[in-house]
């Protein structure tokens, strides 16, 4: 109890210096835990790559473990949700074993499963899904709620080799990713509330066409993103606010994460949130035209992505943002960037 | 050879084998953002202008250097090709815009500091870049990158 309140208190601070802190009322009681699970939180953190980055004074940081740890402290607060994070590490145990489940309930720790991520031969996120659909519980409320939350490099648009360090064959691409996340859903007609892509590049327009079928909403970033991250810590919200809108809950992520990258990285910043159904009448268009565009400027090295206004022959500004919302900072330096962004990251 | 001299070149070999399983271990990349840290660490305690200039001008020679090593004794697949041109033609462009090259105005004395961050960040973004080297490349990139 005394440590849950340090941690109650480490996450208030860091939310008040963000601005959150007057919309938290945290639940004091927690010796009677719900009954039912109010809403579900499912990480994938891969580590099994090059995640290093260095903070302002030059020290050395994990970006996956760092956002580990912010996904053990925000479980350890939840007295009302049911929490897997999928760790995939870069160091496998004996046998493989790169995968860690860590699986908590109501803030208790249920258990912690070593595993090894394609084992069999199954497909990206096929380990995972099947791990969580054994362990979830089944007494979910009424207006249960359901998470995703990706935190790793681009997931690229074609498989290719070398994406995880030490499992080569298991191969990740936009399609392995939607699929893989169709086999969290209990059927077809299920669909998580939303999904949070912390990676480079992702807030484009195949991506959203890709995960449309499986989640109301998106979160994430169409250029680079600085591997210190789009940071979890507004999840809190949905303690004290169990029915706080997608969209509110959303944009707070975005919000503190945009606030806080702004302070600190002299690079582009680019967070979009996308209401998928609200854009659902023109992702396939757009998908296609961003895919013709693509394959004709093919042979070029693997270039970073740049906004789709600026790149789209026919992209029309009007047509395409609905249903799209953009934080957005051009950097300081390099090329001269537009002044504003459409959301939408195209490769050139 | 002295016993001096032959106890020093002993001591750095072990210091450089060291250096290299680390270096082994990793993708080019990390050695990279390393060595970028270190040049950003140097840039912000150097006093003036002209020293943080010659600091970053060192850096992406250096790094340019490594990426020719890379390209004459390294076995590289079809992606990693394609991304090491993108690196070598990311640092040529970070080097054009400090010295005001290639259309763009040079980097104020001020923005020095500023700018050495940006080049950090710019290669610590998550995007996925494996460069996978090997042993005797990775020796020679380490020795390019301490002692030129």
């Amino acid at each position: 109890m005394h440590s849950r309140l340090l941690l109650i208190l480490a996450v208030l601070t860091t939310l008040s210096a963000c601005g959150l802190a007057e919309e938290l009322v945290m639940p004091v009681d927690d010796s009677t835990p719900a009954k039912k699970t109010a809403y579900t939180l499912i990480y994938y953190i891969h580590g099994d790559s090059d995640y290093l980055y260095h903070d302002s004074t030059g020290n050395p940081r994990q970006a996956d473990e760092e956002i580990l740890a912010d996904a053990k402290m925000l479980a350890e607060l939840s007295n009302t949700g049911e929490i897997f994070i999928f760790h995939q590490k870069s160091k496998p145990l004996i046998g493989g074993l790169s995968g860690m489940l860590y699986h908590y309930r109501f803030g208790n720790r249920e258990g912690v499963y070593p595993y090894k991520p394609g084992a069999k031969g199954d497909a990206f996120l096929a380990t995972e899904s099947a791990l969580y659909q054994n362990l979830k519980v089944s007494e979910t409320s009424d207006n249960h709620r359901s998470f995703f939350l990706f935190y790793g490099h681009e997931i690229p648009n074609m498989a290719h080799s070398g994406y995880h360090a030490t499992h080569d064959n298991l191969e990740v691409s936009i399609s392995s990713f939607a699929e893989g996340l169709r086999n969290f859903l209990n059927d077809d007609a299920d669909r998580f509330e939303l999904i949070l892509l912390s990676s480079c590049s992702n807030g484009e327009p195949e991506m959203a066409r890709a995960v449309q079928p499986h989640s109301r909403a998106m979160i994430a970033s169409p250029q680079n993103l600085h591997l210190s991250y789009i940071r979890p810590l507004p999840f809190i919200l949905l303690e004290p606010k169990p029915q706080i809108p997608a969209d509110e809950l959303a944009e707070k992520l975005a919000e503190v994460s945009f606030r806080q990258l702004s302070r600190t990285i002299q690079t582009t910043v680019t967070i979009s949130y996308y209401q998928l159904d609200q854009a659902s009448h023109y992702l396939d268009e757009l998908s296609d035209k961003a895919r013709v565009h693509h394959s004709r400027a093919s042979g070029r090295p693997a270039a970073d992505k740049t906004d789709c206004a600026l790149i789209l022959p026919g992209f029309e500004e009007s047509q395409y943002t609905a249903g799209v919302r953009i934080w957005y900072k051009p950097s300081r330096f390099g090329r001269a960037a537009g002044a504003t962004h459409s959301g939408w990251g195209c490769t050139p | 050879m002295t016993k001096m001299k032959m106890f020093s070149v002993l001591t750095f070999i072990l210091m450089l084998g060291v250096s290299v399983q680390t270096a082994s271990a990793q993708n080019l990349n990390e050695v990279l953002k390393k060595h970028m840290n270190e040049t950003v660490q140097l840039v912000k305690a150097a006093e003036t202008a002209d020293e943080k200039r010659s600091i970053l001008n060192d850096s992406y020679e250096n790094m340019l250097e490594t990426v020719r090593v890379i390209e004459e004794k390294a076995s590289l697949n079809e992606d990693e090709t394609a991304q090491l041109a993108l690196l070598k033609s990311e640092i040529t462009d970070r080097s054009n815009q400090l010295n005001g090259l290639d259309g763009y105005e040079q980097i104020s004395d001020e923005d020095l500091d500023d700018y050495s961050d940006y080049s950090q960040q710019s290669m610590e973004q998550a995007n996925n870049r494996t460069i996978t080297i090997g042993l005797t490349t990775a020796l020679l990139i380490i020795i390019i990158l301490l002692l030129l």
